[in-house]
């Protein structure tokens, strides 16, 4: 009986070592560990799935921390009662879920915690890959019933335009110019738009929302786009839309404005601001075709438009526009107007880049993806007259007519520039460019997506939209001050031109920008500028731990300098946050903290939620 | 035939399949497997009061399982408070399994049919462990379907008991009212005891984790049932009449 006994006592002994040990760890780890939203993935795969890379890229553009967890984690995180402020499903590339993980996602949201449900989130059954139940099982925690197979079949989902209303676009601070309220839609809905699209049309799922469901965007027939619903002590969002598909084709406006409202708003997340100080501001991107311009900037230069900036100016500078040998392109090698015009704006700080391929309208109409050979040399042309007038590398590109092969993007590349213009993503501030489904390589370049104005993009088109001047200066006015109001950057563009036909536009333009520098809410930004900026800013590293007391301590790092990095913290209290370590100011704006870093490496400040 | 102290035991002695016997049988069977079945609403139906009845009088979020029991629905909502292990009840599962087993290297050879028992719930919820430290979001099971599978496999059990019954212990019985009336009760004992085990199992389940879901649905689900049952037949098959005939045997 002797050796029954000593294995017991051998076995008690490692067991209790073995759950002293672990509880310890457990408990260390859990006060260092960060705390920020998290991106649920069925497994490690789904990590290099482009849509998981839009989700993440999203987030990370829009200055939110989001750490990627697997089911797993997030269902061992739950259970340790680990303090996790938000959690996102997201389309696509997380369509099975077991029925513990959607219970674990009704036990977070009934406890307090916030859910982002995507689209095609936990509809299918893991072991059989059909739908698991009638209508998704996550019909309860969003306030939609939705995803109803069974019943629907082949009219499961839909395909039309999405609508927002006044009070959705007022929540998910949907810009000016993207929602169209002049359509049939009853009641006050603003049709959502895109550069060059008579209708923006999206897959979506037939649904019904339960009365306690607040829709912020809905379709043509009423089903629910984007909506919220309490459920227990948290709060779910729910977008009946495939956002993160949609960014990698092109589409990115809405995962952003999502994303964004869902981290600051409900999760009352600390984020990471896109401009420099946090100030908002325009990228003012003028665009010269030809040699039509030139009088213009000459009216604007003595006007005293180019004291002001930097703007960045894009220039085709071969001899001819429309078709070769018709003469009527600014020739900016024989041009000692348009050279001097050029190194005194680059001068005066101003951002002098190039406007495509040498012949406005042949590059713009005539390049493609199998026409590099012939088109490249256009580039090379462009390029060497533009350097050779401002005696330095344009960084900054503009396509003609929007046109952008591939090509022309590696190209971009290869040539180290920072920055584009682009006719996709529009109403997006900087962004990382998705070709055909897949995240381009990382080279620090920039898309710079245009600001659209419903349908159309500038003044040049007002006239076949029938749309009046007074609408785009309205539009002009209403931007401006929304991007100084959240602190934002966006991209509007013109060929100068039109300055004398639509004088009152740009006249609005002009005051309006003038009122708000007055007031230090706004500030021009050029685009290699503000991409110089936003690569500094991704190489910041930064995280939040929970604090005893429920303190929360954001740390942040720099190999470089962590200077005009700017944190918007939610406001809890009266109590503004305090520096540990580092040098930063801070003050209150817009109901947050706003903490504006020196130039220093490391920052440390500790905050109370307490109310 | 006289029974003498040399003839056979009735449980050993063969006996020709009669016609009679099938008959009577099927006829014995189909009262109780008839009754079950049409019943069957009105028995989900009390399965729920009782759950109703137990979660008004003891609260707890485990008690609200009751109100989505559904047996129609094919699936059946998830959002029903199952829990997972924290990493602390792993922990203490471990220590407590490791105890346990050692325990059993102190039991004397006479108990071996309990040490063997209890190493097999050793290693089936050391199994669970380690599944739920690895990969917990991939259980397939919720409390609600847990409850769910336990109450068709029930209902399933409660269907076979009648032809058990009367094609088993109801040949060697005469009495036509017993032969009626002992396959009720023991349905009417099923009736009530289930709802009840799993009331247990969800109060167990609510108290620890998921984490003994695996053991409880092994070990302490139909195959409790079935031991039940065969305990229960044991307890008829030894109270009948010594000098008792198999029907449709000459005597």
């Amino acid at each position: 009986m002797r050796k029954p006994h000593v294995w017991f006592l051998a076995c008690a002994m490692a067991a209790m070592t073995l759950s002293g040990w672990s509880l310890q760890r457990a408990n260390t780890r859990e006060r260092q560990e960060p705390v920020s939203l998290v991106l649920l993935l069925p497994d490690a795969s789904a990590l290099k799935h482009p849509v998981t890379q839009a989700w993440l890229d999203a987030a990370q553009e829009e200055g939110i921390a989001l750490l990627p967890w697997s089911d797993d984690t997030f269902v061992q995180a739950l259970s340790n009662q680990r303090s996790i402020p938000g959690v996102i499903l997201p389309d696509t590339v997380h369509p099975q879920a077991s029925d513990v993980l959607v219970n674990a996602l009704y036990q977070y949201a009934a406890q307090g915690g916030h859910v982002l449900v995507g689209f095609d989130a936990a509809l299918l059954d893991p072991l059989q890959r059909t739908y698991a139940a009638p209508s998704s099982r996550l019909s309860g925690l969003t306030g939609v019933t939705y995803a109803r197979y069974e019943a629907l079949r082949e009219n499961t989902t839909h395909h039309g335009p999405v609508y927002a209303s006044a009070e959705g676009a007022r929540i998910l601070a949907i810009q000016p110019g993207k929602l169209d309220f002049d359509n049939t839609q009853p009641g006050h809905w603003g049709e959502l738009t895109t550069y060059g699209y008579k209708t923006l049309a999206y897959n979506h799922f037939q649904s019904t929302a339960t009365p306690d469901t607040q829709t912020l965007m809905q379709s043509s027939r009423g089903d629910p786009i984007v909506s919220t619903h309490a459920h227990g002590k948290g709060s779910v969002l729910f977008a009946n839309l495939p956002l993160g598909y949609l960014k990698t084709r092109t589409d990115s406006y809405l995962l952003h404005r999502i994303l964004s409202h869902f981290a600051i708003d409900m999760a009352r997340q600390p984020v990471l601001s896109g401009t420099p100080g946090g100030i908002g501001g325009m990228v003012l991107n003028l665009h010269v075709d030809s040699n039509a311009a030139q009088a213009h900037l000459k009216t604007l230069e003595e006007a005293g438009w180019f004291d002001d900036g930097p703007y960045t100016i894009h220039v085709t500078a071969g001899p001819d526009t429309y078709t070769a040998g018709d003469r009527m392109g600014t020739g900016l090698e024989h041009n000692p107007w348009m050279q001097a015009f050029l190194k005194r704006q680059h001068d005066k700080g101003h951002d002098i880049g190039n406007h495509g391929g040498w012949i406005h309208n042949v590059f713009g109409d005539q390049a493609n993806e199998h026409n590099r050979s012939r088109f490249e040399p256009y580039l090379d042309k462009n390029h060497q007259a533009i350097s050779l007038a401002v005696g330095q590398r344009p960084l900054s590109y503009s396509a003609p007519m929007g046109n952008q092969p591939v090509w022309v993007t590696n190209w971009l590349e290869r040539h180290d520039f920072k920055a584009y213009y682009s006719t996709s993503d529009t109403g997006l501030g900087p962004t990382r460019a998705y070709i055909q489904g897949h995240r381009a390589p990382e080279k620090g370049l920039w898309t710079f997506p245009i600001s659209n104005f419903k349908r159309i993009a500038t003044m040049d088109e007002l006239h076949a939209h029938k749309l009046q001047e007074a609408d785009i200066s309205l539009f002009i006015q209403d931007l401006l001050e929304h991007v100084s109001q959240r602190g934002i950057a966006r991209l509007f563009y013109f060929h100068p031109p039109v300055s004398r036909e639509y004088h009152q536009a740009m006249e609005t333009l002009r005051s309006t920008a003038h009122r708000l520098q007055a007031q230090g809410q706004f500030r021009w930004y050029s685009m290699v500028e503000l991409a110089d900026f936003q690569n500094k800013r991704m190489a910041v590293q930064w995280h939040v731990t929970h604090l005893t007391n429920h303190k929360k301590r954001l740390t942040a790092t720099s190999a470089t300098t962590l200077a005009n990095m700017t944190w918007l913290i939610p406001k809890f209290n009266a109590q503004a946050p305090h520096l540990v370590d580092g040098s930063a100011q801070i003050v209150e704006r817009h109901g947050q903290w706003q903490v504006v870093a020196n130039n220093i490496k490391v920052l440390e400040i500790e905050w109370s939620e307490s109310p | 035939m006289s029974r003498t102290a040399s003839s056979p035991s009735r449980v050993i002695r063969p006996w020709p399949i009669h016609w009679q016997v099938l008959l009577e049988g099927f006829m014995f069977s189909s009262l109780p497997v008839g009754l079950t079945w049409a019943l069957k609403p009105s028995l989900m139906h009390f399965w729920q009061a009782v759950m109703s009845f137990w979660a008004a009088h003891l609260g707890g979020s485990w008690a609200q399982l009751a109100l989505r029991l559904d047996s129609a629905a094919p699936w059946v909502d998830p959002g029903d408070g199952t829990s997972m292990p924290s990493n602390e009840s792993l922990l203490w599962t471990w220590l407590g399994l490791l105890v346990l087993w050692g325990v059993t290297l102190l039991l004397n050879d006479r108990l071996h049919p309990l040490r063997v028992f209890v190493r097999a719930l050793c290693l089936i919820q050391a199994s669970a462990c380690l599944f739920f430290m690895l990969t917990p979001a991939s259980f397939p099971y919720t409390l609600s379907r847990h409850s769910q599978a336990l109450l068709d496999m029930g209902y399933g059990l409660m269907l076979a008991t009648g032809p058990m019954l009367a094609l088993g212990w109801g040949i060697f019985v005469r009495s036509v009212a017993t032969r009626l009336m002992i396959p009720l009760a023991v349905l009417a004992y099923f009736a009530l005891m289930l709802p009840h085990k799993v009331l247990l199992h969800a109060w167990i389940l609510d108290k620890g984790s998921a984490l003994f879901m695996p053991v409880l649905f092994l070990c302490f689900g139909s195959w409790l049932d079935l031991w039940i049952f065969i305990a229960l037949y044991g307890g008829l098959a030894s109270v009948l009449p010594h000098d008792q005939h198999i029907i449709g045997q000459q005597p």
